[in-house]
């Protein structure tokens, strides 16, 4: 297996847990809320790093004969990618521990609360629909950096999957 | 080199997207606006009837959950149904799908 996917499943791991505990600001509280959204967006940047050599593969052959599945697959992540700006540009302009520790307060607009909610909760229907389109990979892959699963097998699997 | 281009890549597209639904919102006449906040006068309130907060009334006051509680995590339950129920119905009809296929083959 190579680096690349330890690395990509390490930090997808990671990813996921934050995006959990982002979910419900009651239980963190609104300070850890609102940094780890922001380490969290860094984080997406590598994650999207990682995977650049599909999504420009992709980009270019978009329009191109029997991708059905990838196609679709490149649609839902622009979807996600969408939605996580949606979600982080309406945080900041709601923010209320991360921004004025830094010094910096925003007019109060309600509307970005109100998108804030919504798009919180249209990205938990595409994450899921995102991990489920990756089930397999995130199968495989786990089993060989975890449980030492069958080399070749998993090898294979991860290829195909990335 | 090409880490950073790429990096400038994702960080354009973002900001493109970012300003066009910034421009949006700002420009949408349903938005409550108000002026910039201003020392001593206290949290600027939503105007009378405007509910901007759509889970419900029994949600705490958010100035009330600021430091977190570590209680029971429902969010994380919450989120952690509707995922799966999203990628349940997408692996059911991608199986459905497969099983249609090899039955008319």
């Amino acid at each position: 297996m190579s680096n690349t996917n330890r690395t990509k499943l390490l930090l997808d791991i990671a990813l996921f847990a934050a995006f959990l505990v982002t979910m419900d600001p009651r239980f963190s509280g609104l300070a850890i809320h609102e940094w780890l959204s922001l380490a969290a967006a860094v984080t997406v940047i590598v994650h999207l790093l990682l995977s650049w050599s599909w999504i420009v593969e992709m980009t270019k052959r978009i329009f191109g004969k029997g991708l059905n599945g990838q196609r679709m697959n490149y649609v839902l992540n622009w979807l996600l990618f969408i939605d996580g700006i949606l979600i982080m540009l309406s945080g900041i302009m709601i923010s209320e521990a991360a921004l004025p520790a830094m010094g910096i307060v925003l007019p109060v607009n309600f509307a970005w609360r109100r998108l804030h909610d919504m798009s919180a909760n249209l990205s938990l229907i595409i994450m899921g629909l995102h991990i489920a389109m990756h089930w397999n990979w995130i199968v495989t892959t786990f089993k060989r950096v975890f449980l030492g699963g069958n080399k070749q097998q998993t090898g294979v699997m991860a290829k195909q999957e990335a | 080199m090409n880490t950073l281009f790429r990096i400038l890549v994702i960080l354009v597209v973002t900001t493109i997207i970012g300003g066009l639904m910034y421009v949006g919102v700002s420009a949408s006449g349903s938005s409550a606006s108000f002026g910039d906040f201003e020392e001593g006068e206290g949290r600027p309130q939503p105007p009378e009837g405007f509910e901007f907060r759509p889970e419900g009334e029994d949600h705490e006051d958010r100035d009330g959950d600021r430091d977190g509680g570590f209680g029971f995590p429902g969010g994380v339950v919450k989120a952690l149904v509707l995922m799966s129920i999203a990628g349940g119905i997408y692996s059911t009809v991608v199986w459905m799908g497969k099983k249609t296929k090899r039955v008319t083959n």
